[in-house]
């Protein structure tokens, strides 16, 4: 690398004019170079599929000339799709879609910090290794399964039916799973117990990366435990915390897709039918590309925006923040 | 410029190009060889019911023989509908796609133009396909005239499909052994009867509520809807204008019988929650005492059942007419005369003329043989008319139907397939020879066969999925479903007819007359094509 690699002095000869774009590149070609299979991959994944968005304000049906020419030849049918996605459906599949992220985010968000934070105060080495394996097993245990399980557990002569009948705490069977106003808090819960687990490795991992000398001297003032999780583990830990709840207020229009699948039946629909599940019902199983992308569409806009209001409020009142 | 800057300036032309290459690699199809060569033609086929089977067995291998054609299987892994849905939206679908007759995607793979007209290719090289199909050519054209597919399993006239399945120790305890054993069809009110005396009598078994009657949730309607003779559609005349099946006055009926039920404690409390697993589960455990499902879905608890509780403790099927329907008016099983899936060549085929031979290769008395029955001598010999199958092979589809089915490749492949058995006096397949043994076909047979009616004039009439009807027509199939639940589920039979005069509302809130315009205008055409 001699002479090849242009003097960076170029940058403070010329402070105030605006650097010529080529000439940077020019300059950095070797950065480009490393970064180029990056940047392929984005915009071969990422970005083009989004051309993808247009058939939201079209009426799309495929043909066998090819995506592009079905796409550029699709009679433009502007907000049509999200017109009829407002006037008929949006409020109940809106509020479904909330009411179950928003009661999965209560359980499913803390969980995950409160096992951390215990598991860190386990000494015993086998405990601690066995309770988290145990945890984070459901994770790996495949919806079709947890939801036959959970479907089974919830019957009018499962587990949980038993245990209340025989705690007196009801006299008749419940039907759960008829009841719409159980099914969100069944899903919280469900999810809570497949994901507590394996999202609690991440604040483990930043428990891992405290300070010890912050322990030893908080013993030397004579400490308790629960002083050193309160102003030592905790603290430590809030950047993680609120990375982590901003990402997870971005993907709150996310519910899960296989598992209210898998759980919902027509005489709770009313309840169970959320943004992912009525976008495939309609777009994927019914050929209705185009309302599908628009309902779709929609739910992408809204995230985007949470994202970032969620991103403003921590840059407020915390200092972590994503962008 | 210098020399360093030059090599480096090449080796980034060379990566951008290099990439270039393997991406456009990536994109390549295999374009497959030209038949004009003797090298075997391979062919991709997508067929939904193909499980994760491979083209690899002996009858497989006789049809490559036979037809020079490779045939690479695309299996469904997961929903078949979705999956050709999905291929079609992607423009990545085989060069032979069958897809159900009934559903949606047959218009789309056919208004896409992915499924190209067979027409010529009918006229220079299928004429066994001309010879077996005969008038069914004449009536799967579509809408321009020309034919897009062949059907499949089209020629039903009518086996037994679905009714009420009742465990046979039970029927005979209730009604006696000659009862039970009868061919006489049961009216509404004794059915009633029959499980109402089954829950006086059995209260519990094995320490568990016992269960009259269950059902797999709202998808097991076409059975109630058998039994009152409702159909796809409301029809007052023959030809006449259709209309949509809920104001069919039956369909009310069916509605507030299903909810007597439910009021006297007869019905699986938790019904709608059924799906083909928990309900198989339910029906095993020995506390119920029937369904209403397809004859063999019944199996699997028969057999479990019969091993622990004798061989009575089996499922078997009863006709049950509701009230005002007589016996020969049930719809309880469909005869698609039509068959029930549609093959058709697609426009990503390179080679059509051997797709072409590969069909009427399937189509000729041999393919038939040779999919349905195996190798002459080796699997069936031809007695007196009849074709039996020779003894080691029975005993090999006695003993694990699934083993037998890939060693052997015996109906393991049933493509442009007439539903009509090869001699009159003989069985439609080797299979269906050896499902006929069981009870559970013996009684199907006995008293399910003559309540099918033809779903051929009523296949593929809902709007298309691209048009705004299309989406209506979803809409007020989704709130028919759920409304399902709460006519069945109310208190009273005033609560059902409250619950289904909402539906009325709401059905027709969602956009009912554009929809049945559309279905209208698209079985005027159809009746116009078959000159009906």
């Amino acid at each position: 690398m001699d002479n090849a690699t242009p003097a960076p002095t170029t940058q403070v000869t010329h402070p105030n004019k605006k650097k010529n774009g080529w000439k940077t590149i020019v300059d950095q070609r070797y950065l480009w170079l490393l970064a180029f299979p990056a940047i392929v991959c984005v915009i071969l994944f990422n970005y083009a599929p989004m051309s993808g968005i247009y058939m939201a304000f079209t009426n799309y049906s495929s043909s066998s000339n090819g995506y592009i020419s079905d796409l550029t030849h699709a009679p433009f049918v502007g907000l049509y799709w999200f017109k009829y996605f407002f006037e008929n459906d949006f409020g109940l599949i809106m509020r479904n879609t909330l009411g179950v992220s928003l009661l999965s985010l209560l359980f499913g968000f803390p969980m995950p910090i409160i096992i951390a934070v215990l598991l860190n105060e386990v000494r015993v080495g086998w405990a601690k290794k066995g309770i988290q394996t145990a945890s984070y097993l459901p994770y790996f245990i495949s919806w079709v399964v947890a939801a036959n399980l959970i479907l089974t557990m919830f019957s009018a002569n499962g587990i949980i039916n038993d245990i209340l009948q025989a705690l007196h705490i009801t006299t008749k069977e419940i039907l759960f799973f008829q009841n719409g106003k159980y099914f969100w808090w069944i899903l919280a819960i469900a999810n809570m117990w497949k994901g507590m687990g394996y999202n609690a490795i991440i604040y483990l991992a930043a428990i891992s990366g405290i300070d010890q000398e912050q322990y030893e001297a908080a013993d030397i003032d004579g400490a308790t435990r629960s002083q050193k999780i309160r102003f030592i583990t905790l603290p430590a830990l809030k950047p993680t915390i609120m990375i982590l709840l901003i990402l997870s207020i971005g993907g709150i229009l996310n519910t899960g897709f296989e598992q209210i699948l898998l759980l919902q039946n027509s005489s709770i629909l009313n309840y169970a039918d959320v943004l992912d599940t009525y976008s495939y019902r309609y777009g994927m199983v019914n050929g209705m590309y185009s309302y599908g992308t628009a309902v779709g569409l929609f739910k992408a806009v809204v995230s985007f925006l949470l994202v970032i209001f969620a991103n403003k409020l921590s840059k407020k009142y915390s200092d972590a923040a994503l962008f | 410029m210098n020399k360093h800057f030059v090599s480096h300036t090449l080796l980034l032309s060379g990566l951008v190009l290099g990439g270039a290459v393997m991406l456009s690699a990536c994109g390549a199809k295999d374009s497959g060889s030209k038949s004009d060569t003797n090298k075997p033609v391979t062919l991709t086929w997508f067929d939904g019911n193909s499980g994760s089977a491979k083209f690899d067995d002996p009858v497989a291998k006789e049809i490559e023989k036979q037809t020079g054609v490779k045939v690479d299987i695309q299996n469904p892994s997961g929903d078949p509908d979705g999956k050709l849905s999905l291929l079609l939206s992607s423009h990545d679908y085989p060069d032979i796609v069958m897809v159900s007759r009934s559903s949606n995607n047959l218009n789309k793979y056919i208004s896409s133009k992915a499924f190209v007209p067979l027409n010529d290719l009918i006229d220079k090289y299928m004429p066994n396909v001309k010879k077996m199909y005969g008038n069914t050519l004449n009536k799967t054209r579509w809408s321009d005239g020309k034919n897009y597919y062949l059907a499949n399993w089209y020629g039903g006239t009518g086996s037994a499909v679905g009714g009420f399945e009742m465990r046979y120790d039970y029927m005979k305890e209730l009604v006696g052994a000659k009862r039970a054993a009868s061919s006489k069809p049961f009216t509404q009110s004794e059915m009633i009867d029959i499980l109402t005396k089954f829950k006086e009598k059995h209260p519990k078994i094995d320490g568990k509520d016992s269960v009259p009657l269950l059902l797999n949730g709202t998808g097991a309607f076409w059975v109630v809807d058998g039994m009152f003779g409702v159909k796809k559609y409301y029809q007052t005349e023959k030809g006449g204008k259709l209309n949509w099946n809920a104001y069919d006055p039956q369909y009310l009926k069916e509605m507030l019988f299903v909810n007597e039920l439910q009021r006297k404690g007869l019905l699986d409390k938790e019904w709608v929650t059924n799906n083909d697993t928990l309900s198989s589960q339910k029906l095993s455990a020995n506390n119920v005492l029937g369904t209403m499902w397809a004859y063999w879905n019944t199996d699997t608890a028969s057999k479990s059942l019969e091993a622990t509780h004798g061989k009575d403790a089996h499922y078997v099927a009863y006709k049950v007419m509701g009230d005002g329907v007589g016996p020969k008016e049930t719809t309880y099983g469909a005869a698609g005369s039509l068959g029930w899936d549609a093959i058709g060549i697609t426009d990503k085929c390179k080679d059509k003329k051997a797709a072409a031979k590969l069909l009427n290769f399937l189509a000729s008395r041999k393919g038939q043989n040779l999919m349905f029955w195996g190798f002459k001598g080796k699997d069936y010999t031809i007695k007196n008319g009849e074709y039996v199958p020779t003894a080691k092979v029975e005993k090999a589809f006695k003993a694990d139907q699934d083993k037998a089915k890939k060693e052997t490749g015996i109906t393991r492949w049933t493509w442009c397939v007439t539903s009509t058995p090869p001699t009159p006096k003989s069985a439609q397949s080797l299979t269906a020879y050896i499902g006929d043994q069981s009870m559970s076909a013996k009684f199907a047979k006995q008293n399910l066969t003559d309540t099918a009616y033809d779903t051929a004039p009523y296949d593929s009439l809902l709007p298309e999925g691209s048009t705004p009807e299309g989406l209506k027509a979803q809409k007020i199939q989704d709130i028919q479903t759920q409304a399902i639940p709460k006519m069945v589920n109310a208190k009273t039979a005033a609560g059902t007819k409250k619950a289904y005069k909402q539906m009325l509302k709401d059905i027709n809130a969602a956009g009912l007359k554009d929809v049945l315009k559309v279905v209208n205008q698209k079985y005027k055409a159809q009746n116009k094509l078959w000159g009906e």
